[in-house]
């Protein structure tokens, strides 16, 4: 893992940390907004591959 | 949420669930970060019928479908989240059940499983999901090492720990 990634890495979980200490009320509120923003976009029904990767054995 | 938590709170109070607990994703929650989830996992002690042998959860179902709330598959929809009620399925549950402890959610109590049953349920559970929520556990610190280890002994999960922590957890 380079530096870089390293500082990344340790913000995320510095980040996560924080979210966590927040109380619980306001996680949960947090949780409906990500629910309702993840149906909007899951709602733009992204295109598809035209070959999916799938479960299984692999290719080749 | 609160308004869930309130409607189970009222079940629990007319005796058509016993002891009940949040597991899952949305009891991970009061411990975690918000993770995302589109259902409540209810983990509830059900009461014996008449015969006193069959557990069922057709009393909660008729319960809440009396007060106007749709079912969705195994799931009961109440203030728009997918609710699904189920009895502990195995001794950890059952134990995380019986010392689930008890939160306030903006003036509303309910009751939640520890960190460290979730945690322990997770590994024992072992998708994909599970090991990354155990991971952040590790990494809130919001597992106490003697009370997981002590659940973990019990449940015969220290080797699989064991193996969690050489895969998942860098040193």
């Amino acid at each position: 893992m380079t530096e870089l990634m390293r500082q990344l890495t340790a913000r995320k979980l510095e980040r996560r940390k924080q979210l966590a200490a927040l109380p619980v009320g306001e996680k949960l509120r947090m949780l409906e907004e990500m629910v309702a923003a993840a149906k909007v976009i899951s709602d733009t029904r992204p295109p598809r591959p035209v070959v999916p990767v799938r479960k299984g054995r692999p290719r080749g | 949420m609160e308004k869930i938590f309130a409607i189970i709170n009222q079940m629990e109070n007319d005796g058509i669930i016993g002891r009940y607990a949040i597991g899952g994703a949305v009891g991970s929650i009061f411990w975690l970060e918000p993770i995302t989830t589109k259902d409540v996992d209810v983990f509830v002690m059900l009461p014996t019928s008449a015969g006193g042998l069959l557990l069922t959860l057709g009393p909660i179902y008729e319960y809440l479908l009396a007060q106007g709330f749709a079912p969705q598959g195994q799931f009961i929809v109440i203030e728009g989240w997918a609710v699904e009620f189920g009895p502990p399925g195995t001794p950890l549950v059952e134990e995380a059940l019986d010392r689930a402890v008890e939160r306030d959610v903006n003036g509303v109590m309910t009751r939640v499983f520890t960190a460290e049953h979730l945690a322990a349920i997770c590994l024992q559970v072992g998708r994909a999901k599970d090991h990354d929520r155990v991971t952040r556990f590790v990494e809130a610190g919001a597992l106490d090492a003697e009370v997981f280890e002590a659940i973990l002994q019990r449940h015969d999960l220290m080797a699989r720990w064991n193996k969690f922590q050489n895969d998942y957890l860098e040193p």
